[in-house]
């Protein structure tokens, strides 16, 4: 009984650990429609994605596409642009929208989805996996740091 | 004022007053209502609107929606009425704010205590979110809100308010005309006035049936005033005289009461109450009483009569039910005693107990006055010495007292029933009889003397008064003849009638020969008077005479001595000596002083001269000093020098003066003489005009002065101070009476005054001339003044005063329409005469 406890246990902070490594070792890629540059910082791609920006220097309006909470890629995201958990982002959002200071993000469940939302539509910005092939090379944003 | 009392402002102002509280209440409730009203509406708005977001949280947090919330936040903020939205989550069991928009201290969202504002919120959960969205509207920008709704409203409000003010207005008008002109109408028919016209209508309104009501109604009554009106007259008529009557009864009955002295009363025993009338009252001069009490009164009755009346009002065995007494009552203001006639009645209870008292109370006492002095009259007339007939209406004897029957002879059956005439005979003077029966026809009293007989043919005079005797209503009844026996008195009538002629002659002759001793007394006063100043005369006679004697003398020696001096100058110095004696006066009689300065000067003039002839030149300056010369005299002094025996001439001159100084002299001497002669004479009436004239006041009196010259410089001192040119109209010896007298009164008033002072004093008054003759003697007592001008009154018996000096003086004052007057004080005595002017004096 002590040793399938033990076990059990084990086992739960393996499959722990597993996943922030998880977390931590993916990469993003930012794609970006007509947004008045191709390259940039990360420091920048957060502020834009924390709802900073809603013009681009081109004039373009900020439309910010982010992986839905149904995405594998949400929390890693959440981490990497907001430094917080899926809910926290949400938390994030909801303050944003309820003190009408940004425009908010349209979820989308998939990378692909994202990648044609993003191509179809002019100054909107997207984060998916950096390792999707389908990355259109027009649309790519290279974060430059 | 008269407005508020018309009908149309009735109308109008209880339409006004109606609408008013209408609008009043609308004002205050509609706004109220409509508040409610849309809180209510913004309240469920915001249930909305947080059931709205809450759902939107829940969809955005499960589908990641996000657009769709911003959609319902910015529909939410956008809401005119919003204040702030917030988020609070659940967390670990803690309330935590997500957010609030726009920022607001966090406690105001989790107190929501603000009254400014309204709160909603609703709860939400997904995803493991659970929490609930605050919602705020602002309860002043929905009250402004409301209120920017209502004022359009309130201004129809208002305007309705105003519309239907003047349309009640003119509607009240509408109204009230014709109920005024029905009031008018009634008003008029209610004050008798039955020609107002008011007009029939058809109109089948309230106010038109109440015209036609009213229309039917004046007809009606003119129909019934036409009916009543000769009933009412008649009853009015007759309610006039019934009224008239019955005042006039009253008026009657007050006035018989007051006349009677008839007073009621009436004391209730329970509540001791007693009420009498106010003429009562005023009979015993206590009107003033302001409410009576049977004690008040009983005071003032008589303590024998109030013994009578405290036992009739405390008797309790009720037998004693009425009283009928006089009693005496005092009239304290006159200290009399009133007799007034009680008469009264003690009331009873159904359980006989003494209730109330009533009844009258009558003066009497010139009743009972008359009552005492008709017993006493009785008495009189039944025992007095005159006998006393008194007959019925047509001379029928009812009653004779006993001094007739003694007179007459007949008894008193004898003689009641017959008439007077029983006791006349053919002696009787029928002119008499006649004179008796005129008089007594006219009903007047008769007196007079007549011959009777009585039954033993004695006969005797009687004096006859008859009086006719009268009812109060004024109709004859009898005669009373109250007779006298003169029978003695008549017999001894011829008698005194023969001493009445001679006692005339006497007093005739008796006054013929007062008026003689009269006249006698005063020259005999006169005659005293002269010779009390006689001493006096003689002595100013004397010594003028005295004076002219010694001058006489004189004369004789110097005109010795001319005799000798005047052969020894020329003829031309003669001339001249007679020439300066007629320039110059001698002066002897100038003070030796003078004399000799004068002197001194002329004899150092004269030896500036050649002077050499004069052997004493100081002897010829003095001469010539006495002849009058002086230095200022160079020429007459020359004059002397220049004859031809200076010292001579001188002596001439100087006898020549004296010769007519002494002439001189004797001729004053003796009409001083004849003067004092004249002035005496004038005074005892010798040569003086008896008419009346015109005289100058203040010689008149100079010459009294004069004649008692000698007493007043002997015995007084005068002081007179006349006022010039006075006159006065009279007869100037009875005026030398009038004065003499005066002064020798106030002589005789000085004599034991160690300072003897007479004043006279004439002076022009206002009505007259005034003559003020003043001593400073004693005072005249007060009870003399009165008495001084009295013939024979005097004060100085023992010095033989005939007491008819003043009353000579007041004699003359009234013949010359003249006043005296005397003032008498410690210090002075002034008798004053005040005549008429000359002009205005009248005989």
């Amino acid at each position: 009984m002590v040793s399938r406890f033990k076990i059990t246990f084990l086992i739960t902070i393996l499959l722990t650990f597993f996943k922030v490594n998880n977390i931590v070792a993916q990469s993003f890629a930012i794609v970006g429609n007509n947004i008045g540059f191709t390259k940039t910082s990360t420091q920048t791609i957060k502020s834009v994605f924390k709802g900073k920006y809603s013009l681009w220097s081109n004039k373009e309006s900020v439309t910010l596409v982010l992986p839905s909470t149904k995405s594998s890629n949400a929390a890693a995201v959440a981490k990497y642009l907001y430094g917080t958990t899926v809910n926290g982002m949400q938390k994030f959002w909801l303050s944003m929208v309820f003190q009408g200071r940004a425009n908010p993000p349209i979820f989308l469940e998939t990378d692909d989805e994202i990648i044609t939302y993003v191509s179809k539509n002019s100054g909107a910005i997207g984060i998916v996996s950096s390792t999707n092939k389908n990355i259109p090379a027009n649309i790519k944003i290279t974060i430059s740091d | 004022m008269h407005i508020f009392k018309t009908v149309s402002f009735k109308i109008w102002v209880s339409f006004t007053l109606v609408m008013s509280l209408l609008m009043i209440f609308l004002f205050y409730y509609y706004p109220y209502q409509q508040q409610e009203t849309f809180i209510e509406f913004k309240k469920n708005e915001l249930h909305e609107l947080a059931n709205s977001l809450s759902q939107s949280i829940e969809g955005s947090l499960k589908n990641d929606d996000f657009q769709a919330l911003e959609e319902s936040v910015k529909h939410t903020t956008e809401n005119k009425d919003f204040e702030f939205v917030a988020v609070i989550l659940n967390e670990n069991g803690n309330q935590q704010l997500l957010v609030v928009s726009p920022n607001i201290p966090e406690e105001q969202v989790f107190k929501r205590d603000l009254e400014n504002k309204i709160y909603e919120s609703h709860e939400f959960a997904a995803r493991g979110f659970s929490g609930e969205v605050v919602i705020a509207f602002s309860k002043d920008r929905i009250l402004n809100s409301i209120q920017s709704i209502n004022q359009p409203i309130y201004l129809i409000m208002a305007g309705l308010f105003l519309a239907s003010l003047i349309m009640f207005y003119f509607l009240a008008r509408l109204i009230s005309k014709p109920i005024n002109n029905l009031i008018r109408v009634t008003n008029n028919l209610k004050e008798g006035n039955y020609s107002a016209t008011i007009k029939k209508n058809n109109a089948t309104d309230e106010i038109g049936q109440l015209s036609n009501s009213i229309f039917q109604l004046s007809d009606n009554l003119k129909a019934s005033l036409l009916t009543n009106k000769a009933l009412t007259e008649g009853l009015e008529n007759e309610i006039i005289k019934r009224t008239l009557e019955l005042q006039s009864s009253t008026e009657k009955l007050l006035d018989a009461q007051i006349n009677a002295r008839i007073s009621n009363f009436d004391y209730y025993f329970d509540t001791k109450k007693f009420t009498v009338s106010h003429n009562f009252l005023q009979l015993l001069g206590i009107e003033n009483i302001v409410s009576p009490t049977i004690e008040k009164i009983l005071d003032f009755v008589h303590e024998e009569d109030r013994k009578t009346i405290v036992e009739f009002l405390n008797d309790t065995s009720n037998e004693i039910l009425e009283i009928n007494a006089d009693i005496r009552i005092l009239q304290k203001a006159n200290d009399i005693w009133l007799t007034f006639s009680c008469i009264g009645r003690i009331i009873l209870d159904p359980i006989k107990n003494t209730k109330f008292c009533y009844g009258t109370l009558q003066d009497i006492t010139y009743r009972k006055k008359i009552e005492n002095e008709l017993r006493e009259l009785s008495l009189v007339a039944k025992n007095t010495s005159n006998c006393v007939i008194i007959t019925d209406q047509h001379k029928r004897i009812t009653w004779v007292n006993e001094s007739l029957l003694n007179l007459t002879g007949y008894s008193y059956n004898e003689i009641v029933g017959n008439t007077p005439k029983m006791f006349q005979f053919e002696k009787t003077d029928q002119n008499t009889l006649n004179f008796i029966k005129q008089k007594l026809d006219n009903n007047e009293n008769v007196t007079t003397e007549i011959l009777n007989r009585g039954k033993n043919g004695n006969e005797y005079w009687l004096e006859l008064n008859i009086v006719p005797l009268f009812k109060d209503n004024g109709d004859l009844y009898g005669y009373m003849a109250v007779e006298t026996d003169i029978t003695n008195l008549k017999n001894s009538e011829e008698h005194i009638k023969k001493m009445n002629e001679t006692l005339e002659i006497r007093v005739l002759e008796n006054t013929r020969k007062n008026l003689e001793l009269s006249r006698m007394m005063v020259e005999q006063e006169k005659l005293a008077t002269i010779g009390e100043i006689s001493a006096g005369i003689a002595h100013d006679l004397n010594t003028p005479l005295g004076a002219a004697k010694v001058g006489s003398e004189n004369l004789k020696f110097v005109i010795d001595e001319l005799k000798k001096l005047l052969p020894e100058i020329s003829h031309s110095d003669q001339m001249l000596a007679f020439e300066l004696s007629n320039q110059f006066k001698t002066s002897l009689a100038s003070s030796g002083l003078q004399k000799m300065k004068d002197k001194s000067i002329v004899e150092n003039y004269l030896k500036t001269k050649n002077t050499n002839s004069i052997k004493d030149l100081s002897q010829f300056s003095l001469t010539m000093v006495e002849c009058g010369i002086n230095s200022e005299n160079i020429e007459a002094i020359e004059q002397i020098l220049e004859t031809e025996n200076p010292e001579l001439f001188i002596k001439v001159l100087l006898n020549l003066q004296l010769t007519e100084n002494l002439i001189e002299g004797i001729v004053l001497s003796s009409e001083k003489a004849s003067n004092v002669v004249k002035d005496v004479r004038s005074f005892i009436n010798k040569g003086v005009s008896p008419e009346r004239q015109v005289l100058d006041l203040q010689k008149n009196i100079q010459v009294v002065l004069n004649v008692f010259s000698h007493e007043l410089r002997k015995k007084v001192q005068l002081s007179t101070h006349f006022q010039e040119g006075l006159t006065v109209v009279g007869f100037d010896i009875k005026l030398f009476q009038l004065w003499s007298n005066l002064i020798k009164n106030a002589i005789d008033a000085l004599e034991n005054q160690s300072e003897k002072l007479i004043t006279i004093k004439t002076y022009d008054e206002q009505h007259g001339v005034a003559v003020e003759i003043s001593n400073n003697g004693p005072k005249i007592p007060d009870e003399i003044v009165e008495k001084i001008f009295k013939k024979f009154f005097s004060t100085k018996r023992e010095k033989s005063g005939t007491g008819l000096g003043l009353s000579i003086v007041k004699n003359v004052v009234d013949e010359h329409n003249a006043e005296i007057s005397v003032v008498s004080t410690n210090d002075q005595t002034t008798f004053k005469v005040v005549f008429p002017n000359v002009a205005n004096f009248t005989v």
